[in-house]
């Protein structure tokens, strides 16, 4: 069979070569094509990127479900930071000269947004935690960036992404991952029950931290290390479902929380869980939680269904149940959201406000995927 | 390996967590053959529970064994996360012939089922070789946030290494405890 095909092939392109010359008279006016490379389009709001096993970096259009492009990342990379603004994707990685042996070298790799290509490598300290993430880089200001380190001292990397270098180092004890706030500040969650604040000035060096009270205790009911993103601060939920308002203003101010499971649901078993559960839209004032029936530990159990509360009074809008079990959710930031569903090596694609299903986009990268969306909390 | 292969295939893949695991993820099962790789051999376990004499004739102070140290529902295995040396050319306490032991880990608390105890349960990894990816387990009993690292397995742990490549995790039993 397959010889018979290769004859064919090879009598086919026999007979093509006698036809050229006359082809070739007929179509003397036509120009040979050259090829090119193509550049990215400027993204919107409804662009997202996956992140996951073998690879990630893929930047889709949510709206029509389209590849746009692929960014390097390492195999430790568990998060990027999109600028917009200057047109830049920040990598951060670590490197071997062996591949998975020989010298280390850690970056955070400048890549352009049109072209897709590494501009420029700046070496931080091999430290980078090998944590999944999105918060192990963050922006801190318009012009740093803050890469959490782990070896197992806990610290932060400053980034000066204007000169383009490192240009030091915080130590963090106890405290983890790098969520950034208004001015020169970035957030952190502490392993007593609090989260810290750290303040810098222009250049990256700390000019004061600030340490809550304890609203939490990370024995009997930790909070999700997830922090969702609000003009003034961040939620934080917990394994059982406690939501906590931390604002950052001039202090700390965390509320009393309140529980996202009803006591039927908690009755029924239901459970907050997944690898990356939540979504936020501050915009709508809407969070979306992956939720599975089962008992204590299971805070890592894919969601068997997708529940999405309007936080403005605490009550749930809708139940999204899944076809299959996912580990990861993510939301657009726009006042239009798009729901992303990753999982089986696809995408599916919700609108946020009502659960319906849009589109799903097909192979997006094997196994789970985490989405990165593009665009600013509104 | 990187992180993202050891998360990513423990998280996705729990696979092997529990037969309980396994019936929600049928469905799945079937994507992850076609690719050939690290989770076929989790389409291969028993979907019903099976105890059967240990192969662990290293176990540390001669504690009473029960269970399969190739299995994930081993009772070491309680706060494992990654993948079992004992399916890598290594076993449940050492590592993979051309890797290294981290010194440094994070803990859990397992009752064994052979006396009743509660144990101390270092889970170093082995490190300096691409992903085992054989035999991934991903269980979460006591298990903390990534800002609580010393019992959180969602951290890739190679440190003090000459490389911090994942390969795949040991389980060391410490001492005797109190249930948590």
């Amino acid at each position: 069979m397959h010889a018979v095909g290769f004859r064919s092939l090879a009598l086919a392109t026999l007979a093509g070569a006698l036809l050229l010359p006359a082809q070739a008279v007929r179509s003397a006016e036509l120009q040979p094509e050259l090829g090119g490379v193509a550049e990215m389009p400027v993204p919107n709001d409804h662009w997202f990127m996956t992140l996951g096993f073998l690879g990630g970096g893929s930047i889709f259009d949510g709206d029509t479900g389209e590849m746009q492009g692929r960014v390097h990342v390492s195999q430790y990379s568990p998060g990027v930071t999109i600028d917009q603004r200057r047109g830049k994707v920040y990598v951060p990685g670590a490197y071997y000269s062996r591949g998975t042996y020989g010298e280390r070298t850690d970056l955070v790799v400048v890549n352009d947004l049109k072209t897709l290509a590494p501009l420029k490598e700046i070496e931080i300290p091999t430290k980078l935690a090998g944590v999944f993430s999105k918060a192990v880089i963050n922006p801190i200001g318009d012009r740093l960036l803050g890469v959490y380190n782990m070896t197992p001292a806990m610290s932060v990397s400053i980034v000066n992404v204007e000169t383009e270098r490192f240009v030091g180092e915080i130590s963090t004890a106890g405290c983890a991952l790098v969520y950034p706030l208004s001015g020169l500040r970035f957030m952190q969650i502490c392993g007593d029950g609090t989260v810290q604040v750290i303040e810098l000035d222009r250049n990256g060096r700390e000019t004061g931290r600030t340490r809550s009270r304890v609203f939490f205790d990370p024995e009997t009911d930790p909070v999700f290390d997830m922090a969702l993103a609000r003009p003034d601060g961040y939620l934080l939920v917990s394994f059982e479902g406690l939501v906590y308002d931390v604002r950052v203003t001039n202090g700390i101010e965390i509320d009393a929380p309140w529980s996202l499971l009803t006591d039927a649901d908690v009755e029924d078993k239901w459970r907050v869980g997944g690898s990356r559960p939540f979504a936020y839209n501050a915009a709508n004032d809407l969070l979306l939680t992956l939720v599975h029936q089962g008992g204590p530990d299971t805070h890592e159990e894919p969601g068997t269904e997708i529940w999405a509360f309007d936080l403005g009074n605490r009550l749930r809008g809708y139940r999204l149940a899944l076809e299959e079990p996912v580990n990861t959710i993510a939301i657009s930031l726009d006042s239009d959201p798009l729901l992303y569903v990753p999982g089986g090596g696809r995408v599916r694609v919700h609108t946020a406000r009502t659960g319906r299903w849009l589109r799903t986009i097909e192979e997006t990268g094997p196994y789970a995927s985490a989405i990165q969306v593009f665009g600013e909390v509104k | 390996m990187s992180v993202t292969d050891r998360i990513w295939a423990v998280l996705d893949a729990g696979v092997t967590r529990s037969t309980r695991g396994l019936a929600q993820r049928a469905s799945r099962r079937g994507f992850l053959a076609r690719l050939g790789t690290a989770l076929v051999a989790a389409g291969t376990m028993p979907l019903l529970p099976v105890m059967r004499e240990a192969h662990a004739a290293e176990a540390a102070g001669g504690i009473a064994e029960l269970g399969d140290p190739q299995s994930c529902d081993y009772w070491r295995y309680c706060a494992f996360g990654g993948y079992l040396c004992s399916c890598c050319g290594g076993s449940h306490t050492r590592c993979p012939p051309g890797t290294e032991l981290s010194p440094v880990t994070w803990v859990g608390t397992c009752q064994n089922p052979a006396d009743g105890k509660h144990y101390l349960i270092s889970y170093n990894d082995c490190c300096g070789k691409s992903v085992c990816g054989r035999c991934g387990c991903h269980r979460t009993e006591g298990d903390k946030p990534i800002y609580y690292p010393s019992k959180s397995n969602d951290i890739l742990w190679c440190f003090g290494t000459e490389s911090h490549s994942y390969h795949c995790t040991v389980a060391l039993v410490l001492s005797e405890t109190t249930a948590v």
